[in-house]
């Protein structure tokens, strides 16, 4: 989920409406997108598909600077409040004025954000920043997407793979030639162990801390003591995630995505 | 879609829409180890246009079933790697004790 429609009010900053607009996409929202549906062209905008928030802030003349965070961003749990301009004279003046959304029910009454109001994950993201008589008046409508289509949609921050190293001494490495190794390597992965009788060995302690930066093997002589390799089907992910989600529930849902897309092509060619 | 020759179904080239690398590698292994397989390869002939091209050789049985199978494996293989994830998670969570 992320803001992808910003109506603005008023904005008499310096900031201009489209900066301000892209900003304001991309701030990480705190909220399971698994919750919501898609909204797509011809969707109205409703409880199920839209959060929308309201941003208003004045630095009033005469009072200093005003640096806009996004803890400023006010979660509407009713939907918009910005009342559309209806050309029908007739209209019932006692009727509620349409606003640009249609939500049915207060998001507020859906369990899981009964204790959890929906907020920006990190409340010190600067927006904008005001100078004295100046104001902004947005209100953002958040929609459901995926990364492919926009980063800002993206619940991953980074997330990349390696494979296992795999440290091997081909041969004893004892005493001095033991401690050296030890102190080349810059993790640490080597350990020596005391063999009794004052002769020491040394002992591959961690190999997953190793880096591959192949100081262990500098030098003359090391490449035919000591192996580098990777194993090829040990793989370490690290998964860094911008805040909706946990990082092993990313994990899992990639692989779904991986499942899905198999059944797809198992259908389509029975 | 598939593109194959009527008296010879043990070779033919699939063209799937809205797909790229994500299921094409995936596959791509999975097929490898399968003995039945001769020759796999795919292509994607454009970048912008989402469009995969899958060429199966076997060495006899029809392209189509070994590749059904293929993704079968590679559902599995997904389920698989989705519970013991899921297990090591809430054993890393909850330490037995």
């Amino acid at each position: 989920m992320a803001i992808e429609k910003v109506l603005i009010a008023n904005n008499t900053s310096i900031i201009q409406d489209e900066v301000l607009a892209h900003r304001l996409g991309l701030v990480p929202i705190r909220v399971d997108p698994r919750l919501f549906d898609y909204l797509s062209e011809n969707d109205q905008p409703n409880e199920k598909n839209t959060i929308v928030f309201k941003l208003h802030v004045q630095c009033k003349r005469g009072s200093p600077r005003i640096t806009v965070k996004s803890d400023a961003l006010k979660w509407l749990p009713n939907g918009s409040e910005l009342v559309k301009e209806t050309r029908n004279a007739a209209s019932d003046s006692s009727s509620k004025p349409e606003t640009y959304t249609y939500f049915g029910c207060s998001q507020e009454t859906i369990p899981e954000f009964v204790k959890n109001p929906i907020i920006p994950k990190y409340p010190d993201i600067i927006i904008a920043k005001l100078g004295p008589g100046q104001e902004i008046e947005p209100e953002a409508h958040a929609a459901k997407g995926i990364g492919k289509t926009h980063a800002k949609w993206s619940p991953v921050a980074t997330a990349w793979y390696r494979m296992l190293p795999e440290v091997v001494l081909l041969e004893d490495i004892e005493d001095d030639l033991a401690e050296e190794l030890k102190s080349k390597c810059p993790v640490n992965v080597f350990d020596i162990e005391d063999l009794g009788k004052g002769r020491r060995r040394a002992t591959v302690a961690r190999p997953r801390a190793c880096t591959l930066c192949r100081e262990c093997i500098r030098g003359d002589d090391w490449e035919k003591r000591v192996a580098l390799h990777r194993v090829k089907d040990h793989f370490i992910f690290t998964i860094e995630s911008t805040g909706a989600l946990p990082p092993e529930v990313l994990f899992t849902e990639a692989v779904k995505i991986l499942e899905d897309e198999c059944e797809r092509v198992i259908t389509e060619l029975s | 879609m598939e593109h194959g020759s009527f008296t010879d179904n043990s070779a033919a080239t699939f063209s799937l829409t809205d797909e790229d690398h994500t299921i094409a590698n995936a596959v791509r292994f999975t097929l490898n180890q399968d003995p039945r397989v001769t020759f796999y390869g795919y292509s994607i002939p454009h970048p912008s246009e989402a469009r995969v091209n899958i060429r199966v050789q076997t060495t006899g049985d029809p392209a189509r079933e070994v590749l059904k199978d293929a993704c079968q494996n590679l559902m599995l293989m997904c389920r698989h790697v989705r519970c013991t994830f899921d297990k090591a998670v809430e054993d890393l969570k909850q330490p037995m004790l």
